[in-house]
């Protein structure tokens, strides 16, 4: 992966170890995030995208967790040999988050213009009365209206748009180089998704922040990332610019994710859905992780986990049969 | 929006109180016969006549000369004028004097208690949560197991007997010059402590671990929550995380059942002040309670219920101001 990467990780791994058993929610996952660009993790519920973001901002409670990488690099710091006083300098600072549920993700207990001027004051080296015009300003930037009197408002008191806008001027206070969206509009209503989409990419672009977009949600993904990592049970299965991907999957998978995008411009009067459901991370599939719910699996796909494998310079795809035939010819067989 | 709700708190309280006042009112008056009757059953001595004159002075005394209806007017009147009676006691010494008499005795016992139960209880409590899993964690869990199937007043039987008896470390029992010698001087301060000191760690001990067990569960619950994930991911400190955002969220049920201990400040203790005889509020009330002394009887569960709804009062106050979704009543703004 390239030298010039915001972020690189190399060889991810996060495991839980249970009374029950062992589960591998990420299994050796590689990703790099350029400046100022979309990366969007796009998985099933419990595939480890979530997992992953987490354990990278060392936010994975350790234990249960056990985390395990080969690199994980930020802007040309280890952070692995961070100890947690110098994770929190980074933390909010240069790598910030935004939270699904934004009731839950915001201190019920504390007016959200004290939880907007912690970051400041942490961050930004201002006092008290400072912090609270920049968190004023901050609001008012991601439309918030009448800021100066949400500014004293509690959670609970605003809608759940204006709790989500909330997080956003949240994220990007301390003018990150990297903010980690966990699903940043599932837990809101269609219409005023669009509304807080606009706002994230609005202000994604005129801070030139890069953005590592967590969604299971394709048409998130369609109108905000560049690049797409598609993950299955742990492992990356498909990687590549969104164009390309949205337009030709490669992967099985891939495919039946976005097969499974209800259309209105077609007549079906089911919707697809792929068969059965995600693995078990306890007791995996043998073989391809996939291939119990592929039909397009074959002998080969039981026995042996395909490797990722380059399609073109800018895609690859875990699979022994891929949907898109590769343009370098030798990527074919390996 | 907050002033509305403390209006509404206080307007509740009022009105439960006038319910406590009439039921402490009828209560007592279910059972009781004529305490002409009662006190003076006839006797082979007295003519009729002046029997029927002392039955008519009785019922007099004890207010019963009117109907129940009226009676109960003038439980009122003589309630706004605060007076809450005359014990039937020898000498006909007034509720309220005995009672202030009292109080200040229990309430060593039971503010020392409850001071010791919180202090501790928040310490170990919030100590084990953040060791959770660990050797101290485990043990206060397991000694939580074991103390809680053992009740107070068998603490106490079982410290008066050793540490009282059999040691003499504490006074097995309370000193009988204690409350009448004392006088503030550093002697006495010193002696109630010495005789205060069994009482209060038999009362103690329970409290000290329900708060423990309470503060810990209640402390690893907000740990959990999605918001302390984003106040970890602002960068905010491991301290500032805890004390700013875990501690006050896993305070909001502490301060609750603080709030429903302030109402057993007063009537906790009857059966400690007893093993220890304990010149308090309890052994007042069981004297009343055994000589049918009602009018002593019905002045202390007034008291008490006055007692329990002030502190009730005051707990949803402090509440709304720790928690401001409380006094918003759901509604949005």
């Amino acid at each position: 992966m390239s030298q010039d990467a915001l972020l690189l990780v190399e060889g991810l791994k996060v495991i839980f170890p249970t009374d029950a058993g062992i589960i591998k929610a990420v299994e050796g996952i590689d990703l790099a995030i350029h400046p100022g660009e979309c990366l969007a993790l796009v998985g099933e519920s419990g595939c480890g995208k979530s997992v992953s973001s987490l354990a990278i901002l060392g936010l994975l409670g350790t234990p249960p967790a056990l985390v395990r990488a080969q690199t994980i690099r930020f802007d040309g710091q280890n952070l692995q040999a961070l100890n947690e006083q110098q994770m929190a300098q980074i933390r909010g600072k240069d790598i910030a988050m935004i939270f699904q549920d934004a009731l839950t993700a915001l201190n019920p207990v504390m007016s959200i213009g004290r939880q907007l001027d912690e970051v400041f004051l942490k961050h930004c080296g201002m006092n008290k009365s400072q912090a609270k015009e920049a968190s004023i300003e901050a609001l008012r930037a991601v439309g918030v209206s009448s800021p100066a009197q949400r500014y004293r408002q509690f959670p609970h008191q605003l809608s759940g748009g204006m709790r989500q806008r909330v997080l956003i001027a949240m994220a990007f206070a301390a003018s990150p180089k990297l903010i980690i969206a966990d699903e940043p509009t599932t837990a809101l209503d269609v219409t005023i998704q669009m509304q807080v989409l606009e706002e994230l990419r609005a202000m994604q672009r005129k801070s030139g922040t890069a953005l590592m977009l967590i969604t299971h949600d394709l048409s998130v993904v369609n109108y905000l990332a560049d690049r797409i990592l598609v993950m299955y049970s742990g492992k990356i299965v498909e990687t590549g610019p969104v164009k390309q991907i949205l337009k030709r999957p490669a992967h099985p998978y891939t495919e039946g994710l976005l097969t499974s995008v209800p259309r209105l411009d077609t007549c079906n009067t089911r919707f697809y859905q792929i068969p059965d459901q995600v693995p078990n991370p306890m007791n995996k599939p043998s073989g391809c992780h996939f291939h119990p719910r592929c039909s397009y699996a074959g002998e080969l796909c039981k026995q042996t986990m395909p490797s990722l494998r380059s399609l073109s310079p800018q895609r690859e795809v875990r699979c022994h049969f891929p949907l898109q035939k590769g343009e370098g010819g030798d990527s074919q067989h390996a | 929006m907050r002033k509305g709700y403390v209006l509404e708190r206080i307007l509740y309280t009022v009105f439960i109180f006038f319910i406590v006042i009439t039921l402490n009112f009828f209560i007592p008056r279910i059972g009781v016969e004529d305490p002409a009757e009662r006190y003076y059953p006839p006797q082979g001595n007295l003519t009729d006549t002046e029997y029927s004159i002392i039955k008519q002075l009785t019922r007099k005394q004890y207010g019963f000369d009117v109907s129940g209806w009226q009676q109960y007017l003038r439980y009122l009147s003589q309630l706004s004028r605060g007076d809450l009676g005359t014990s039937l006691q020898a000498g006909s010494p007034k509720v309220s004097t005995l009672i202030a008499q009292r109080l200040p005795w229990t309430l060593v016992l039971s503010l020392s208690n409850m001071l010791i139960s919180v202090t501790l209880g928040l310490l170990l409590g919030t100590s084990a949560a953040w060791n959770r899993g660990k050797f101290a964690d485990r043990a206060l869990m397991n000694a939580s197991t074991v103390m809680t199937a053992l009740p107070a007043f068998f603490l106490a039987l079982v410290f008066s007997l050793y540490m009282g008896f059999e040691w003499g470390w504490f006074p097995a029992y309370t000193e009988p010059d204690m409350v009448a010698s004392f006088d503030w001087s550093w002697r006495a301060i010193a002696q109630v402590a010495r005789n205060a000191a069994l009482p209060v760690i038999s009362m103690s001990i329970g409290g000290v671990i329900s708060y423990a067990q309470g503060t810990r569960n209640s402390v690893i619950a907000v740990s959990q929550e999605d918001f302390i994930t984003t106040a970890r991911a602002k960068g905010m400190s491991t301290r500032t995380v805890k004390y700013r955002h875990v501690l006050r969220n896993a305070m909001l049920p502490i301060v609750t059942s603080l709030g429903m201990s302030v109402s057993g400040l007063i009537g906790g203790s009857v059966v400690i002040e007893q093993i220890f005889n304990w010149n308090g509020m309890g052994t007042l009330f069981l004297t009343a309670n055994n000589t049918n002394d009602y009018p002593l009887m019905m002045g202390i569960m007034l008291f008490l219920s006055s007692f329990a709804l002030l502190a009730n009062l005051m707990t949803d106050l402090l509440y709304s101001l720790l928690d401001p979704r409380v006094s918003a009543g759901g509604g949005r703004r």
